[in-house]
């Protein structure tokens, strides 16, 4: 009995506390008993619950802080809503109190529900009168219209150029800022395209007039120092804006094209060359791809297969001869890629090129899909897919992020170039591309100017007057970069070419080009230079902490009611435009990632185009095990060791600082914060996970049959696969040794193809097979079932989350908070050693933070 | 009540097995199933552990003037099997004449079976024309193997538009594969669009008695064989 009045003894010897501890805990616990009435039904009722209600207080050894966790706890149990909670006992005064609380929030809420529901519906409401309205419009005359659309641009333009340059005091901007964003707010539940154009225009009064702001009243010309690093920092905030602006033009009304249909006689259908340009790539890389060639549906007179060996390499013009394909190889290898493609080109006369990268196998309709649009539009000289990768980048590897988030490439192949086509500007990506041969004679080749031929050569066809498509249908799928180290150096290369062609092929100037098109082009090229600017943002507020520069010279609410604005509208606009395809803030690392790397030879490109290497993206590897590349990530941890010395200099200044600096410095804090998370998370794509499989296995939902030597056939599912083998679900468990020869018979259309494979695992109702040893023509026929479906990439993104821009903001700085800690564990010893009394600090203070209950079990609450 | 019947294009494509797996999978269905034995050799029985050519059947009956429709067995609720009976090959050929000579002999009968079933399967004879023609079924389907004989055989049938089903399909084998391409090429409305799989459960299945589908629930054949009864539930219940 006096063990549960009094557990002195109890915490003595089974948690071996200190006598104090022991003591403390026992007397707080007896002082309960007699004056809480602990015994009473609601307390019981609650005490059940304990260790679902306090997770991280259950099995744990009880120490003197634990009263303070439960206090903590307590508190942010009443203050947080959390299922089931009702049911113990504390009903009725979350009860009264939430209701006081709803009531509050009724006021402002009823009527801002009201209102933005009408806003959803209005323009199904609204839709009779729009019509009519634009029979009356339409029905004007012309100059009457044309009088009309003056008087109501110039009135826009005024009202607009009003908003930008108004200046306003504290409380006329704070009161502007809160109607331009109630109205985004309500505009953002509308559906369609208008309420997005509309968003386009409130963002943009919003960012021009923080811009406008910038310029007019916040750099300091008395004092060098701030005039330097302020004007730096708005020389990177324009650059920002300028890529915004030109963002939203690009993408503000995608084309969404849609297959052209074939005639229905195959003699009318072009014959096509399809090249698989090579240069050092290993030969079990390039098989699938010509395997998944050969299975294209097109008349077999009418498709040619190329491999365009620039390696030379015997191995390769064995296995060409071996399955009937054309081997190209050249003694040098100028030009690299386009050079091979040129050369090709002289010994090939179809009507149609189609080139595929040696590690983008295509489905088996891609010709079907594309080719139709040449016939019916005969100026039109390229038709692009997306790239569309079946193994995770490394980005996807390290953050777990494969098949739940859409992808770095997601923004360009599902937005940016679907938004370019609507402006005939969709360029070509190198592969997964097919494109007219006398458009291609027509200039001359491929660009071989520059290290990115791809985009070159689509801007020429573009100023010569042709046209080009852009298809969003995944119609091929390759394998992405193995390692950081390697996606780096690939972007550095498209980096480098685009701001080459930048400055040798400018497309805001010479002759050809509509306005859109220089557009798009200019936003493609000047997106690469994003590496200086990004690293001013990273580094800004240290001048302020650091410096004592006062790189934005304005009081710092002022700030805060033109920065967060801008930021606002700029993230709730590209959520609704490109939230499918990029979730908000994700762009952000992407960019830190590269930052540092395409820094500089962007730069040296800028001043002197014509240094500069082509380099071949290395793919299809393995990491034997998990690894930090340090290498990669220095410059990302120098960074954040001047942040976190910009911290320390913070406390310093919030202690010694004058009075009315402590507002600034704490905002600064905040960016300080905020940069030091977005380069952990930087840091946390540096820790690279492990990578064992040769082969990466693709997941899948495929109905297909086995077939076992002694004649017994079991259906089953199609679960996984790759060039090596497959994995299934039976439907009952199978008793087969490992090594059991084991036939899959698999579908394609109403045909059936029979695969015989060794059984390499069997557990339960999952079986792996691995098809080692199938003869070339099973292999062609096992590509086409699997990798080269139609269908096969057409559900890529149905794992995708929905973009939350809050959520987003907090997994992203959850990201870097896990980036710092995934680096203290790759750490050297000695550094861990030094680390680790900090992190014991971290980690106790973080031990009272309170958690969310779990969820109940039926027998705990089944009261 | 529909009626069904299945025929070889010629001897040993598997046709009884066929429809005894087919009858039970349409049972299972929810169905009610009478499957008619109409061959002479009297074995159709034999997929329902009934005894190997039992003396009474609706042909001895016929022939002796008894009522018929005494001599089913009922296998489950719901599940019967009528057999032939034992009758000498004279006698057969004489109820092949009677069959020729009363065309709507049959007929009758099913309309008589027509509320307490809702599928009679027929089991059709190679030869013996009365036979084969007596039966007016809503589905006649011809069951053939992906080989060259059979391919041969179908020919002189295609006038009459038939549907044809391919037993014992083996995908592995580079004749069969190619055979039912042209198949499905030159004859895409007379194919039943799915084929039934080479399976070593249906051999054992007659070995053991039993229908496919109760002999290994698991095995492929039963599951092409009940697409092929959720097929056929489709196909009767479309007016023709």
């Amino acid at each position: 009995m006096i063990s549960r009045w009094f557990p002195y003894t109890r915490l003595r010897r089974e948690q071996n506390c200190t006598r104090f501890t022991a003591f403390t805990m026992a007397l707080i616990q007896a002082l309960g008993w007699v004056f809480l009435r602990l015994e009473s039904p609601n307390w019981k009722a609650l005490r059940a619950q304990q260790w679902r209600l306090y997770p991280h207080l259950a099995n744990k050894r009880s120490t003197i802080g634990d009263p303070l966790r439960y206090i903590v706890q307590t508190l942010w149990l009443l203050v947080v809503r959390t299922p089931n909670l009702d049911q113990i006992g504390r009903k009725r005064t979350r009860r009264r109190v939430g209701a006081y609380v709803s009531a509050v929030l009724n006021i402002v809420q009823r009527p801002w529900n009201l209102l933005s529901n009408s806003f959803e519906h209005l323009p199904a409401a609204l839709s009779p009168q729009v019509s009519k309205g634009s029979h009356w419009w339409s029905t004007m005359r012309w100059p009457t219209r044309k009088v009309l659309y003056i008087a109501l641009g110039t009135l826009a333009v005024a009202l607009i150029v009003l908003c930008i340059t108004e200046p306003f005091g504290y409380l006329a901007q704070l009161v502007f800022v809160i109607l331009l964003w109630v109205l985004a707010m309500l505009v953002r539940r509308m559906p369609g395209r208008f309420p997005t154009l509309l968003l386009i225009v409130l963002s943009i009064i919003v960012s021009c007039r923080y811009l406008w702001w910038r310029y007019t009243s916040t750099l300091n010309w008395n004092d060098n120092l701030d005039l330097v690093c302020g004007l730096i920092l708005l020389i990177a905030e324009t650059y920002s804006w300028l890529i915004l602006l030109l963002g939203y033009v690009q993408t503000s009304w995608p084309l969404n094209r849609q297959p052209a249909q074939l005639p229905p006689d195959t003699d009318e259908w072009p014959v096509v060359d399809l090249l698989i340009p090579t240069y050092n790539e290993e030969l079990s890389v390039t098989r699938g791809t010509v395997y998944a060639a050969l299975g294209l549906d097109w008349p077999k007179d009418k498709l040619r297969i190329h491999l365009l060996d620039d390696g030379n390499r015997p191995s390769f013009k064995t296995f060409a001869e071996e399955v009937g394909i054309n081997y190209i190889a050249r003694t040098d290898n100028r030009h690299a890629k386009a050079g091979n493609l040129n050369h090709a080109l002289t010994l090939i006369d179809g009507d149609l090129v189609a080139i595929f990268d040696c590690d983008h196998m295509p489905a088996r309709s891609f010709l079907q899909l594309t080719v139709g649009w040449f016939l019916r539009d005969p100026s039109l000289a390229l038709v692009q897919t997306p790239h569309h990768f079946l193994s995770p980048d490394p980005f996807e590897r390290n953050l777990g992020t494969f098949r739940n988030r859409p992808n770095e490439g997601e923004l360009f192949y599902g937005l940016i170039q679907d938004g370019n086509d609507m402006w005939n500007a969709a360029f070509f990506c190198g592969s997964c591309a097919i494109v007219r041969r006398t458009a291609i004679d027509s200039i001359g080749g491929f660009a071989v100017e520059t290290v990115t031929e791809d985009a070159h050569t689509a801007l020429r066809l573009h100023r010569n007057g042709w046209t080009s498509a852009y298809l969003r249908i995944p119609q091929a799928a390759g394998l992405a970069t193995e390692s950081l180290s390697a996606h780096i150096g690939q972007r550095i290369r498209w980096a480098r070419g685009m701001v080459q062609i930048f400055r040798t092929d400018n497309p805001l100037l010479g002759k050809g080009l509509t306005i859109f098109q220089r557009i798009c082009y200019t936003n493609a090229m000047m997106h690469f230079l994003v590496g200086l600017p990004r690293l001013v943002f990273l580094t800004a507020p240290l001048a302020f902490l650091l410096l004592h520069a006062y790189i934005i010279y304005a009081p710092a609410v002022m700030i805060l009611l033109y920065v967060l604005p801008h930021m606002i509208h700029a993230s709730l606009t590209n959520s609704r435009m490109q939230g499918a395809y990029r979730q908000t803030f994700w762009g952000e690392v992407y960019e830190t990632v590269l930052a540092w790397y395409i820094a500089r030879p962007t730069t040296v490109a800028l001043f002197s185009p014509s240094r500069g290497k082509f380099n071949v993206t290395a793919k299809g590897g393995m990491m034997e095990e998990n690894q930090f590349d340090w290498q990669t990530a220095k410059p990302y941890l120098v960074l954040s060791l001047l942040n976190v010395l910009g911290l320390g200099f913070a406390v310093w200044r919030l202690f010694t600082g004058p009075k009315d600096e402590i507002f600034t410095v704490l905002v600064s804090v905040l960016w300080v914060v905020y940069n030091l998370l977005i380069i952990g998370a930087a840091v946390a794509v540096a820790a690279e996970v492990r990578q064992v499989r040769h082969t990466h296995r693709v997941l899948t939902r495929l109905p297909g049959a086995i077939r076992l030597a002694d004649g017994h056939s079991y259906p089953c599912e199609l679960v996984d696969y790759s060039d090596g083998g497959v994995g299934l679900q039976l439907s009952q468990p199978q008793q087969l040794p490992v090594g059991t020869p084991v036939s899959l018979i698999l579908q394609r259309g109403n045909r059936e193809f029979v695969f015989t494979g060794m059984l390499t695992r069997s557990h339960d109702l999952f079986m792996g097979l691995s098809f080692a040893q199938l003869p070339p023509e099973q292999k062609i026929a096992f590509v086409q079932c699997t990798f080269g479906r139609a269908d096969a990439w057409l559900d890529h993104n149905s794992g995708f989350e929905a973009d939350k821009p809050i959520q987003s903001l907090k997994e992203i700085l959850a990201l870097g908070v896990k980036g710092y800690y995934r680096l203290y564990e790759y750490m050297p010893a000695w550094l861990r050693l030094m680390a680790r009394p900090f992190l014991r600090v971290f980690q106790w203070l973080g031990s009272f933070l309170p958690r969310m209950p779990k969820a109940p079990t039926p027998l705990s609450s089944g009261q | 009540m529909i009626a069904m019947s299945l025929r070889g294009v010629r001897g040993g494509v598997g046709t009884s097995s066929t429809l005894a797996a087919l009858g039970y999978a349409l049972h299972e269905l929810g169905q009610k199933v009478l499957l008619v034995d109409m061959c002479p050799e009297n074995s159709l029985g034999l997929h329902f552990n009934l005894n190997l050519a039992p003396r009474e059947g609706w042909a001895r009956a016929t022939l002796d003037q008894q009522p018929w429709h005494e001599h089913a067995w009922s296998v489950e609720p719901g599940l019967c099997v009528l057999p032939y009976g034992q009758v000498q090959p004279a006698e057969y050929t004489r109820l092949d004449a009677l069959l020729l000579e009363q065309p709507q002999l049959w007929s009758q009968r099913q309309a008589a079976l027509a509320d307490a079933f809702d599928w009679v399967l027929f089991d059709l004879p190679q030869r013996l024309p009365g036979h084969a023609a007596n039966p007016h079924c809503d589905i006649a389907v011809m069951v053939l193997n992906a080989d060259a004989a059979c391919h041969v055989l179908l020919q002189p049938l295609l006038a009459k538009k038939p549907l044809f089903l391919v037993n014992r399909f083996d995908a592995a084998s580079q004749l069969q594969r190619d055979l039912v391409l042209i198949w499905q090429h030159r004859y895409t409305q007379s194919l039943v669009p799915l084929s039934l799989h080479a399976d070593e459960a249906m051999g054992e299945a007659l070995a053991r008695s039993e229908p496919a589908g109760r002999y290994a629930p698991g095995s492929l054949i039963a599951h092409d064989i009940i697409s092929l009864a959720s097929w056929c539930l489709l196909r009767g219940r479309r007016p023709a």
